[in-house]
Parts: C-alpha cells; sequence; structure tokens
C-alpha cells in the first residue's frame, strides 16, 4: 500500500479505491466511457488510424467535460484499440499498431488454416483478462513503479533495445540470421533523415522529403498491407487457404476455451505487459513480443509456433492490453510519458488543469483508480462486443479475395495519407509493398523491420548519451546492463537451439521425399517443416539470393553513405551496417547452398517454374503497377476521384466481376472518402495537379 | 455627415479585415510544432498557451500541439523554416534558438529573420542540481559535475556552459536529452549532476511534481539575472521566491569579487542576444497575411484572457511576461545583418559548440 505506514494509510487506499471506482458509473462519466469504447473499436479496425489519432480527434471535445468524464471518453478509446486492431493482424497479417506484431506470426497462420474465429474468440478473451489483470495488478503495484522506473537508465534502455530486436529477429522467421539482418536494415532506414543528435542529414539524397524521419504508417501499410492484396489478388485466393467447409467448426467458444486451459500463460504474459509496459519508451514495442518469446521458452511441445499456435495469439494480446496500464504509469507519477498517445493524455490533463506527480499516486489517487478502473471496464465490454461480432468478421477469411482486395486498398491508401497528407508518404508505401512482397515471397521475416524502425532513434540516443556518459563503453559494466545481455545471450541460444532442430527436421523430411522419388512416388512440392517455418532458407533461394544481394549493397551504402561525418553521427549507423552485412553474407551462404542443392536435385528448369508459380511474380508485377497508377491518379486528380474509378476498375478488370459491382464499390468508396475522411477527420485530400499540366 | 464617411469606411474596412481574419481560422486546425518531448518545460507552456489561443483567436480554429524533438530543437525549427506548408496550419512553437543561427551551427538551415513572428513571452532561467551533491551552493567548486544538455548549439545549453567556466566548475557535458523530461528521470537516477532550465518549468515540472517545496531529488542552485540598459544585473524576484540564488551574487560570494572576466562579457552579449524573445510562435515565410492577423490578435488576446492567465498562475507559479513587439524586430535586425562587431565573441561560442559536439 502507498506509504505503507499504517492503518490509517491503508484506509485512505482504500477510500481512494473506492471513490475512484464509484466516480467512473457516474453520469455522463460511464456514458463517455462506453462512447470511447466504440470509437476506439472503429479506431482499431480501420488501418492507419489507430490510438493515437483517435485520441487527437477526441481531445478537443474533452476540453469542457468534466475530469472524469474526459478521462473515461479518453481512455475508454484508447484502451480498447489494442483489442480491434487484432482484427487486421489475425485476418490480414498487418499490424494494426506496433504493439501487436507478434500476433500476426501463430494469429494470421490460423486465419490461413480456416481458423480465424478461434483466433479471434482467443485473442479478443484473452485481451480482456490481460486488461484487467493488467489493471489490478498495476493497483496493488504502485509502491513500485517507482523504483522500477528508475532503475532503467539511458544503457538499460539500448541493452533492452537491443534484446527486444533480438527477441523479434529470433521469433520472427525460420533463420535467425535473416531476422537480425532484417532487424538492421530497419535500424538503417530509421537513420534517413537529420540526425536526432544535432541535426546533420544523413542518406537524403538531397531530398528535403527525407529529412524528416520515414513515416512508419506508410512503411507498415505498404510492408504488411500492400504486400497481402498482392498475395490475395495475385493468387486469386482467399485469406483461407481451406474451404469453410474443410475449416469445420473450430470457432469462437474454442477459442475462448483456449484462453481457459492457458490461463497460467495469460496470467504471465499480462505481468509482463504491465511491467515493461512501466518503461517510458519502450514498452509498447517490445512487450508483445516479450510476451511471446516467453511464451515459446517456456511453453511445452512448442514446435507449432509459427504455425497457427493459439498460445502464440494468447501471448502477446494478453500482453498488449496489459501495457495499456502499464504504460500510464509514468505518465502520471513522473511527467514522463511513455509515447506519443501518451503524452497526448498528459496534455489532457494539463488542459483538466491536473499535474502529473506524486500527487497523483497520494492526494488524486481515486483520480488513478478510475483511470485503472475505466481499462478495466473498457477492456471487458470491448471483449464482449468483439466476440459478439467474431463470427461475422471470421467469415471475411472466405470472401474472395478480389472482394476483400479493394477495400483493404481503400483504407490502406488513406491510412498512409493521413500521416503528414504529403504524395511522398505515398510513394513510400508504394516501394515499401514491393519490399514487403518481396521479403514475403522470398521467405525473409517481416516483423523485425517494423520494430527497428521505432527503436532505432531510441537506441542511438541512448547509445550516445550512455558514451557520453561514461565516456567509452564502461556503461556495459552496470549490473542491469550484464543481465540483460545474459538474457541477449540465451535468446540467441535458445533461437539457435530451436532452428538447429528445425533444420534437422527439414533435411530428413527432404531425404524421405527424396527415398520416394526414387521409388516413384514423388512429390512435386518440396518438403519443409510446415510452411517453410523449419528451413533455414526459407523459400525459393532464387528469390532470396537477389535480395541478399540488394541489402548487401544496402549496408555497404549505409556504411559509407556516413564516412567522413563526426562520430556521433556515424558511429550507429556503421555498426548497424557492419552488422547487418555480415548476417546478409551468412544468409547468402545458405542460400548459395540451398540453391545448389536445390539445382542438383530439381533442376533450373523446375525451379524457375516453382518459384514463378510461388511468387507469381508477372500477376504481381501488374498488380504493384496498378497501385502505381492509383498514386499517380491520387496526384492528378485527387482521392475523391482516382480512388473510386480504380477501386471500380479492379472489380471488373481482376476479379472479373460484373460493371454494377464497379459502379457499386465506386461509389462505396466515394462515399467512405467523403464522409470519414472529409467530414469526419477533416483530412486535407491531395490538391488535383493535373490542370498544371496545361 | 460627410465626417462620417470616414469613420463608416473604416468600421466597415475593420469589419471586413475581423471577418476575414475570422474566416481564415474557421473551422481549420493548427499544428502547433514544439521542438521537444512531451511533459517538458515548453511543451507544458504551449499546451497551456494551445489550451486557450482558440477563444482569443478569430475562427475559433482546434489546434493540436505536436512534438518533433530531436537535435536541440534545431529539426523543429528546420521543418517549419523549410519543409512546413505555408498555408498558415503550421505554426512553430519553440524558444528562440538565435545563437545556433548566428554561429551558423551544423545542421542548422532554419533563419529567424525569413520567418513570421506572431509573439513571445520571456522567461528566466535558472540552473537545477541533484539533491545530496552539495549542502551549500559554494560547494559546487569541490566537485567535477556532470551537465546534462540537449544539443552543443542550444542557447540554454550554452548558457549553462558559459556560467560553469565563468563560474570556474569542473565539469562534464553530456549532451542528447530530448528536453527536461528526459533529464530530470535521469538526474534522480544519478546519470546527470546538474540541468539547465527556465523557472516557470521548475515551479511546474519540478516543484509540483516532486511535491510542494521540492521534496527531494531536484534542487535549485542558481538563476540568471536581468540586465538593465547599462547592463547591471538585476534580481528575479520570483525565482529568489522559489529558493535559486543570483548568479553574480554567488560568484561574488565564492571568488570575493564581481564577475569581470572575457567571458563574462561574452555571457552578457549572449543574453541580450539570447534574451530577447523566449517561448515564441513562428509562421514560416510567406504564410498567409490573414493567417498572421489572426494568431497575433489571438496571441495579445490571452494578454487580457482571465482564464488563461489564472491558468498559467496555477501552474507555473506566476502570471506570463510577454515580449514588446518592437523588441522583437530590433532582435530580428539584429539576426539578419552579419554581426561583424562581435566576431570574437561568435568565433569564442563556435569553439564551444564545437568541443561539445565531439
Amino acid at each position: 500500500m502507498p506509504g505503507g505506514e499504517g492503518g490509517s494509510v491503508d484506509a485512505q487506499y482504500f477510500e481512494m479505491l473506492a471513490l475512484g471506482i464509484s466516480n467512473i458509473f457516474q453520469w455522463p462519466a460511464i456514458g463517455f466511457l462506453f462512447l470511447g469504447i466504440i470509437i476506439g473499436l472503429w479506431a482499431g479496425v480501420v488501418p492507419g488510424i489507430g490510438g493515437v489519432t483517435g485520441l487527437i480527434i477526441l481531445i478537443p471535445f474533452t476540453y469542457g467535460m468534466d475530469t472524469t468524464s474526459a478521462f473515461a471518453l479518453l481512455l475508454g478509446m484508447y484502451a480498447v484499440v489494442v483489442s480491434a486492431d487484432t482484427i487486421t493482424s489475425v485476418m490480414l497479417g498487418v499490424p494494426g499498431s506496433v504493439a501487436s506484431q507478434a500476433t500476426i506470426i501463430d494469429g494470421h497462420a490460423m486465419a490461413r488454416k480456416g481458423q480465424a474465429a478461434r483466433a479471434l474468440g482467443a485473442a479478443f478473451t484473452c485481451s480482456a483478462v490481460g486488461g484487467v489483470v493488467g489493471a489490478i495488478l498495476l493497483a496493488l503495484s504502485i509502491p513500485l513503479a517507482k523504483p522500477l522506473v528508475l532503475a532503467f537508465g539511458m544503457p538499460e534502455y539500448f541493452a533492452l533495445a537491443t534484446l527486444g530486436l533480438i527477441m523479434v529477429g529470433s521469433l520472427s522467421g525460420s533463420f535467425l540470421v535473416k531476422g537480425i539482418a532484417v532487424a538492421c536494415l530497419g535500424l538503417l532506414v530509421s537513420m534517413i533523415g537529420a540526425s536526432s543528435f544535432n541535426a546533420v542529414p544523413r542518406y537524403w539524397f538531397e531530398q528535403p522529403y527525407l529529412l524528416q524521419a520515414p513515416p512508419l504508417v506508410s512503411i507498415v501499410l505498404g510492408f504488411f498491407a500492400i504486400a497481402e492484396i498482392l498475395d490475395l489478388s495475385a493468387k486469386n485466393r482467399n485469406i483461407s487457404s481451406v474451404s469453410a467447409e474443410e475449416a469445420g467448426g473450430r470457432g469462437i467458444i474454442d477459442g475462448i476455451f483456449d484462453v481457459a486451459r492457458n490461463w497460467w500463460l495469460t496470467l504471465r504474459s499480462s505481468a509482463i505487459g504491465v511491467y515493461l509496459g512501466m518503461l517510458p519508451g519502450l514498452g509498447a514495442s517490445i512487450t508483445d513480443w516479450a510476451a511471446y518469446g516467453h511464451a515459446v521458452s517456456t511453453e511445452k511441445n512448442n514446435e507449432n509456433f509459427g504455425k497457427g499456435d493459439v498460445r502464440g495469439v494468447i501471448a502477446p494480446e494478453a500482453a498488449n492490453n496489459a501495457q495499456r496500464g502499464g504504460g500510464l504509469i509514468p505518465t502520471l507519477a513522473f511527467g514522463i510519458p511513455g509515447d506519443f498517445a501518451m503524452a497526448i493524455l498528459l496534455g489532457a490533463l494539463t488542459i483538466q488543469g491536473i499535474r502529473p506527480g506524486v500527487d497523483m499516486l497520494t492526494g488524486r489517487l481515486d483520480l488513478t483508480f478510475s483511470m485503472i478502473g475505466m481499462l478495466i471496464i473498457a477492456n471487458i465490454v470491448a471483449a464482449v462486443l468483439l466476440i459478439m461480432w467474431s463470427r461475422q468478421i471470421a467469415r471475411l477469411s472466405f470472401v474472395d479475395g478480389h472482394i476483400v482486395a479493394p477495400v483493404v486498398l481503400l483504407f490502406v491508401l488513406m491510412g498512409a495519407w493521413l500521416g503528414t497528407s504529403s504524395m511522398g508518404d505515398l510513394l513510400v508505401m508504394l516501394v515499401a509493398g514491393v519490399f514487403g512482397y518481396w521479403f514475403k515471397v522470398a521467405g525473409w521475416p517481416r516483423p523485425p523491420l517494423v520494430i527497428a524502425l521505432v527503436l532505432g532513434p531510441i537506441m542511438e540516443n541512448a547509445l550516445l548519451v550512455s558514451n557520453r556518459t561514461y565516456q567509452g563503453f564502461g556503461w556495459m559494466a552496470r549490473p542491469a546492463v550484464i543481465v540483460i545481455m545474459i538474457l541477449i545471450v540465451l535468446t540467441l541460444i535458445l533461437a539457435a537451439r530451436r532452428q538447429w532442430r528445425m533444420f534437422k527436421l527439414n533435411r530428413e523430411m527432404k531425404m524421405l521425399q527424396a527415398l520416394r522419388a526414387a521409388e516413384g512416388k514423388a512429390d512435386p512440392e518440396p518438403a519443409t517443416a510446415a510452411g517453410g517455418g523449419g528451413d533455414l532458407v526459407g523459400r525459393s533461394p532464387l528469390l532470396s539470393i537477389p535480395l541478399c544481394l540488394l541489402l548487401a549493397g544496402i549496408f555497404l551504402f549505409g556504411f559509407v553513405g556516413v564516412m567522413g561525418m563526426r562520430t556521433v553521427n556515424s558511429l550507429f549507423p556503421q555498426m548497424i551496417a557492419v552488422l547487418g552485412g555480415a548476417m546478409v553474407l551468412v544468409a547468402l551462404l545458405a542460400d548459395s547452398a540451398s540453391l545448389r542443392e536445390e539445382l542438383r536435385r530439381i533442376g533450373l528448369r523446375a525451379l524457375l517454374a516453382r518459384t514463378e508459380a510461388e511468387a507469381t511474380l508477372l500477376r504481381a508485377a501488374l498488380l504493384i503497377g496498378y497501385v502505381g497508377l492509383i498514386v499517380l491518379g491520387i496526384y492528378l486528380f485527387g482521392q475523391r476521384v482516382a480512388i473510386p474509378i480504380m477501386l471500380g476498375l479492379y472489380m471488373v478488370l481482376w476479379g472479373k466481376f460484373p460493371w454494377w459491382s464497379a459502379l457499386l464499390v465506386g461509389a462505396g468508396s466515394w462515399a467512405i472518402i467523403e464522409l470519414l475522411y472529409g467530414w469526419g477527420l477533416n483530412i486535407r485530400f491531395q490538391r488535383p495537379q493535373f490542370s498544371n499540366f496545361f | 455627415m460627410k465626417k462620417w464617411i470616414p469613420l463608416v469606411a473604416a468600421s466597415a474596412a475593420l469589419a471586413s479585415a475581423t471577418a476575414a481574419k475570422a474566416d481564415f481560422y474557421t473551422g481549420e486546425t493548427i499544428n502547433c510544432i514544439v521542438p521537444y518531448a512531451a511533459g517538458g518545460a515548453t511543451d507544458v507552456f504551449f499546451r497551456t498557451v494551445t489550451e486557450f489561443l482558440p477563444e482569443t483567436i478569430p475562427g475559433a480554429p482546434t489546434i493540436i500541439v505536436q512534438n518533433m524533438a530531436g537535435a536541440g530543437g534545431i529539426l523543429a525549427n528546420n521543418y517549419v523554416y523549410e519543409q512546413a506548408d505555408n498555408d498558415g496550419m503550421t505554426v512553430l512553437c519553440a524558444p528562440w534558438l538565435s545563437i545556433a543561427q548566428v554561429t551558423q551551427a551544423e545542421g542548422v538551415r532554419f533563419r529567424y529573420d525569413e520567418m513570421i513572428p506572431i509573439g513571445s513571452a520571456i522567461s528566466s532561467t535558472g540552473m537545477l542540481i541533484r539533491a545530496g551533491l552539495i549542502d551549500e551552493p559554494a560547494e559546487i567548486m569541490e566537485r567535477r559535475l556532470t551537465l546534462g544538455g540537449l544539443q552543443p548549439a542550444a542557447s540554454n545549453d550554452l548558457r549553462q556552459r558559459l556560467a560553469l567556466r565563468i563560474m570556474g566548475v569542473d565539469y562534464h557535458y553530456v549532451p542528447g536529452f530530448q528536453g527536461d523530461a528526459a533529464q530530470r528521470p535521469a538526474m534522480q537516477r544519478g546519470e546527470i549532476d546538474v540541468i539547465g532550465l527556465n523557472i516557470d518549468a521548475y515551479v511546474s515540472n519540478v516543484m509540483d511534481v516532486e511535491g510542494p517545496g521540492g521534496t527531494g531529488t531536484i534542487l535549485p542552485l542558481w538563476y540568471y539575472p536581468e540586465f538593465d540598459a547599462d547592463m547591471n544585473p538585476l534580481s528575479v524576484e520570483v525565482a529568489e521566491e522559489k529558493g535559486f540564488v543570483r548568479f553574480d551574487e554567488l560568484y561574488e560570494e565564492i571568488h570575493g569579487a564581481p564577475p569581470s572576466s572575457e567571458e563574462w562579457e561574452i555571457y552578457k552579449w549572449f543574453y541580450q542576444l539570447a534574451n530577447a524573445v523566449s517561448l515564441s510562435m513562428w509562421l514560416p515565410e510567406g504564410s498567409p497575411d490573414e493567417a498572421a492577423e489572426a494568431l497575433r490578435t489571438g496571441w495579445w488576446g490571452l494578454q487580457e484572457h482571465e482564464g488563461f492567465l489564472e491558468a498559467f498562475e496555477t501552474r507555473f507559479g506566476s502570471r506570463p511576461v510577454w515580449s514588446d513587439p518592437e523588441v522583437i524586430d530590433a532582435a530580428l535586425e539584429t539576426l539578419a545583418v552579419s554581426p561583424t562587431e562581435h566576431a570574437d565573441f561568435i568565433a569564442f561560442i563556435q569553439q564551444m559548440i564545437e568541443e561539445g559536439s565531439d
């Protein structure tokens, strides 16, 4: 209990608790809480909006409200975004936010196997449990908050961010080396623009647009969503690779029972979420991965992680909802917002005339408890609503991909525009889409890139400040840093061991296949330990080797491009360029060995045919060209004209639907652009440039 | 009747101008770019200002504070100067980094004299020290201190380093923190010993956060005096009320005589350039006149807005002090011309920036 100085303090604690909870149920606060929850569900489902935009939209409405109502609206919305954005993670393989990336690995794999309803049922249930458990742990742990936050200095931040990246790199793909290489690529990309130390521009090619930090939302949407749309459209498939009948009755109830069966994992993951969530800056981006990594390393029978294991959904989803509560503590108690969303909440506190500080843990503890109570209620209500809708949502996985693709494309194009309303962001999205598809078909992991983009500036800043403070690398001898370094080594050893086992299993399967071929029972598909999960090389080396070479070139440029600059500007990019380059070389060696083996086994012609069958390169190229045409159309004619026309054309030309469906899609997308983005979000559209050419 | 014609015309012009100003921001959203992390001194100041500005700007626009931390504020200044749309919807809300512009520090591309000033408030600055290091201010001479800073060319960092040099304190400079919201926990962890902060922010971000009187971990050390027309130091009442000691008086207590070195002369020149303007709003060059007019109306309207003044006093412990528009214009003229007469001083500061960068 706070203070812990006797019975009167305890009595005051419970008095504050009762007052805080009862305040939530006063009218109009409770009404605003429900309104916030509904808006949060909407903001979570629509790509590119998310919690931050939701808060920005809602803040002006709180000016005239009483304090409890204002926070009921804001926290109701903010708490449930990470529940709702699970839908895009599971259904489309597109992370709704940085906090829901880990869910993709097993959640989307389950949707591909026709188990979307089960994945969603489990995700929504454990989101609620995680949110509630997290909030309760938070209430009990308030006295621990200050020592925990203060125990992590700049050196620990750097070490912890490194651990986060290693975890993501080792868990998100079949080959650790490629995971680390992609993380290095993300870190290098995050260095584009003006240095956060002294504003000296790096890798900017004299283009003013590149002086700013790379647009995260555009990159995420391109890297994941565009790549998935290409996959859906180019291969004429649905989200689920099996039919609704084949998928059977595995549904929402199964998912709910999965959480009950894995209650201990849910509790552990919630604890990870709330305590890591207390660390400003890092919490939101690494909690889901930390929980996922914890599940993989501690759960028995873990060979199905990465291939659609429901525990791979439960761990990150419990953690990312619990993190919301943890993130409140540094904001309320120390005035240190952990992320941009918390910065906005801090602004809301200021607007309400409340100053963050120890007072929030003593004199205004009732308000702190109200906030914790709001998180609990919001998580439960959101879970109930989402579970009620999950059956309908899950049916989408069996809908024709050509119907899903234009709808998703509309939200992706508008989501990328929301960031800075710049054509540059759309171009970045397009380029990221090409790379995302290439990574996907070449079997390279994608999540490490996104988390590295978020962590890059934090890591560089922490490294520079640590080096300056200790006048060298003496900070590595700090006890907490040593502990984290040991965890890094353990993570690497565990990942290497797991992948070695998968590699051996894969070789045995291939030998078996060769044996069957010799007996005249040839299998046309190469065997891997479930969907490439156990194949160190991934898919066709013909796609991976050129990617290796390109990445090697990028890392080389990354090293050379900052030569001659001050150490503060060159140290971190060159460190990651060297590490990334080394990883790429190892990957290249592995891919080359795989290529030789494939050539010996099936020959060049068959390998080429298989590569084309896996990647559908021609159709994918045409589709990329089509998305490029939409971007050009937006530049020339604006969103209101270009998007409805082009999406209508998609229905006829790609989907082979009748003309009336084109009109329906065109009119529907126009209405969404006008109502949702124009009227609702009041965004500035692209000014048509067509007339400037005449 | 004739004598009324000019009055009617003037009224019509005024009404038309007011309507134009009101029309300009009606239903619009303004992005206020703050160059430091949320929760810091500048951020809290502008969040307080922008909470009330919609009530005083004709057209009652929505204002969103957007934090663009990095490079001690240079990133955001560059962004507004060279990249932001000059449509009146993006405003720089920042301390004025005149020294960075005058010294042409690395990475600086902005020029205040080419931007459009809206208004400025002035704030006295002081130095804070980690509790437990010393019992009396004079004991700083016996320790090597670690100064936490933002960026080597940031005015606040240069002011603190210059002061430590004048005082003769042995110090180690650690730049890279993205505002005092990042410095305060580092100080509580013992990673850094001293930071520079304005007095308003000390009241709102340190005293109030730590409890009345500053319960513990961060304490006031000294504050920097204002100067009269003859450059004689003046006391700042609000700083002394909060427990700060005047810098030159502390110097005299330690060294037995007032400061008189060449570095002190450089400090006074620095003061004239850096303190004319402080927390200020700027539009990018080429922004519409209606936007500048409407924003200025809003800014100056705050001076008489009781709700704002009360809220400000509650948060910062005193009412705001506003920069005179003529002083802002004069400071901009100084920046526009090459100040060759102070070439030695500028070279000295450039050398300090260089030393702090490596």
